[in-house]
């Protein structure tokens, strides 16, 4: 049971990290270190610490160290080998709903961007960009106000150029050649699984401050998919 | 890995049964954690959703109904919660409001929706005295008060005071409130009547007493003890109610006792600790030494599972309020604790009834 959780998490470990990062703090030119999701940049840590790995705090390390964990005291049943499903991998079903839903690699950016971590990130459907309005007490279609930490682009939606949705859109196919983008080569590689996510624009792992797998100057990142 | 599973299977235990002579059909959520015949120390009582909770709806439609999220008085990407007279309150932080919710009444109205005091991204609450609200905001970097008619009445938050003010809490005994600066790595205390900054304690760092990232705090009713969760640390840091550090635990790992994202956090009266993690979707119960007593969730829509649970308040009655961001709900639990099997002592019978022992009862 436990050897193909591991390798699943591996899998979408991979799928995560399109692009290398650094495995420790010594690859300073490379990965996150200088960047905000390098979350000890600025403290000084005291004298004779270990160096922390930095990829911890999205990749979650499982724990090798069963020798100093308790069983948790209120189960009769003694128990050391339990271990969390990290991000609800295992689980990566949606709701009884036809809407797709952002599933797991979406879920991993949202533990930190919660408005108190990290920027709050709020997931409103495609169609709506949505407001609450207070006078009738719902969601309406008013587009958001611009300095609302709202994203305009859909996510947990699939990539389907040849759909009706996906020509409409001017989706380009999959295998379109990508040059000079942070850890992808072809479109395919921004939609892991057919599916749009936060990963398809943001590589974590690159420098600029939006972390944005290309400059949107002149409107490059959408064009890589939309050929408008 | 197993095991887990089958824990998780074991304790939801839906029953049909027939109520008397109405012959209308409802339908009892059975959770009690740990299941029969281990000792019953927390079961399931509700999730509230909005106004979706008082519409004619199933009680499973409210778990399983996920079309209310972005319709009507519903939530949508809730945060902070605390409760108080069968009120609940829950920030949303997507909507920019603090959600009212009467369940006496059952009545869904809204705090912070106009000027002055108007929120933009409401993150954690408390209750003062009176059944006063006090809200954070993360956005404007203020700490708001209102009136329980939702009038503004007090607000700490000079320019350049808070960098990101988060989770807030109040000792009503000693008229202060504790507000986490979670970007300033530090907790600002002040005295409710002047609003006063008293003293601060914390700053960046890795040892004990300093945080990284801190972000929710609860106080413990029986000490007045304050304990912070340190989430970029993967750990819970206790102090006394001025700021001495007093002891730490919890570590980055995936096994019962450890952390990869906790969040909300709560004290009960018997002084058990109950802390959210988002990225296992679970909450961990803690006794105040820091040893792991019981967890319970894991990912998914389906009753006591979470998606992305953040904060967590427990009442005078010892109510557990966990909010489950992601699905647009905040879920109640009761604490089993001795207070209440002395004033429950029939529903404290039922909760040691193991299902089969419960239809033969239901046979006589």
């Amino acid at each position: 049971m436990r050897a193909p959780n591991k390798l699943l998490a591996a899998v979408i470990v991979l799928a995560v990290t399109t692009s290398g990062y650094a495995f420790s703090i010594g690859q300073e030119q490379s990965g996150i270190y200088q960047t905000k999701h390098n979350l000890l940049r600025g403290m000084i840590l005291p004298k004779g610490a270990e160096e922390p790995e930095l990829c911890v705090w999205c990749h979650i390390p499982h724990d090798s160290l069963s020798g100093d964990t308790e069983a948790p005291k209120w189960l009769n049943e003694n128990d050391n080998e339990s271990t969390f499903n990290v991000y609800g991998m295992e689980a990566n079903k949606t709701a009884a709903s036809s809407a797709p839903e952002p599933d797991v690699m979406v879920r991993v950016c949202l533990t930190c961007h919660d408005g108190v971590n990290a920027p709050n990130i709020s997931l409103f459907s495609e169609e709506a960009p949505q407001k609450f309005n207070i006078n009738t007490a719902s969601l309406t279609s008013e587009p958001m106000p611009s300095d609302a930490m709202v994203h305009s682009h859909p996510v947990g939606i699939n990539y389907a150029p040849f759909s009706p949705g996906g020509s409409k859109a001017s989706l380009r196919p999959e295998t379109y050649i990508l040059n000079g983008w942070s850890g992808a080569k072809t479109i395919h590689d921004l939609v892991s699984e057919g599916t749009v996510r936060c990963t398809s624009c943001h590589d974590p792992h690159t420098t600029n401050d939006l972390f944005l797998r290309t400059s949107n100057r002149g409107s490059t990142l959408c064009k890589g998919c939309h050929n408008k | 890995m197993k095991r887990t599973i089958l824990f998780i299977l074991s304790i939801i235990l839906l029953s049909l049964f027939n109520t008397g002579c109405a012959q209308k059909k409802a339908e009892e959520l059975r959770i009690i954690l740990p299941p029969p015949p281990e000792e019953p120390r927390i079961f399931y009582v509700e999730s509230l959703r909005g106004e979706m909770n008082f519409k004619d709806t199933k009680l499973l439609d409210v778990f399983i109904g996920k079309e209310s999220k972005g319709v009507g008085k519903n939530l949508f990407k809730p945060y902070g919660v605390a409760a108080i007279d069968n009120t609940v309150y829950v920030t949303d932080t997507a909507i920019g409001l603090v959600f009212k919710i009467d369940t006496l009444n059952k009545k869904v109205s809204f705090i912070g929706d106009r000027p002055p005091g108007k929120l933009a991204l409401p993150v954690s609450i408390a209750i003062g005295k009176n059944n006063t609200i006090y809200v954070s905001d993360s956005k404007l970097k203020k700490v708001f008060g209102y009136r329980k008619n939702g009038a503004l009445f007090f607000a700490l938050g000079e320019k350049g005071e808070f960098r990101r003010p988060s989770g807030i809490a109040i000792n009503e005994k000693l008229n202060r409130i504790y507000v986490v600066d979670t970007k300033s790595h530090n907790v600002k205390v002040y005295d409710l009547d002047s609003a006063k900054l008293l003293f601060e304690f914390g700053k960046r760092g890795i040892e004990g007493g300093e945080f990284n990232f801190p972000t929710n705090i609860a106080i413990d009713p029986r000490n007045d003890n304050v304990a912070v969760v340190d989430t970029q640390n993967f750990r819970v840091q206790i102090f006394d109610k001025d700021g001495d550090f007093l002891s730490k635990f919890g570590r980055l790992g995936d096994k019962p006792g450890m952390f990869s994202r906790p969040k909300g956090i709560g004290i009960d009266s018997e002084g058990h600790i109950y802390v959210s993690d988002a990225a296992f979707n679970n909450v961990q119960i803690f006794d105040d030494k820091g040893n792991i007593l019981l967890y319970f969730g894991g990912a998914g829509f389906g009753p006591s599972q979470f998606y992305l649970p953040a904060g967590i308040y427990v009442d005078k009655n010892d109510r557990v309020y966990v909010v489950d961001s992601f699905n647009a709900r905040v879920q109640i639990y009761q604490y089993v604790s001795e207070r209440w099997k002395k004033e429950h002592p029939e529903e404290y019978r039922k909760l040691k009834v193991i299902e089969s022992e419960k239809e033969d009862e239901s046979a006589k």
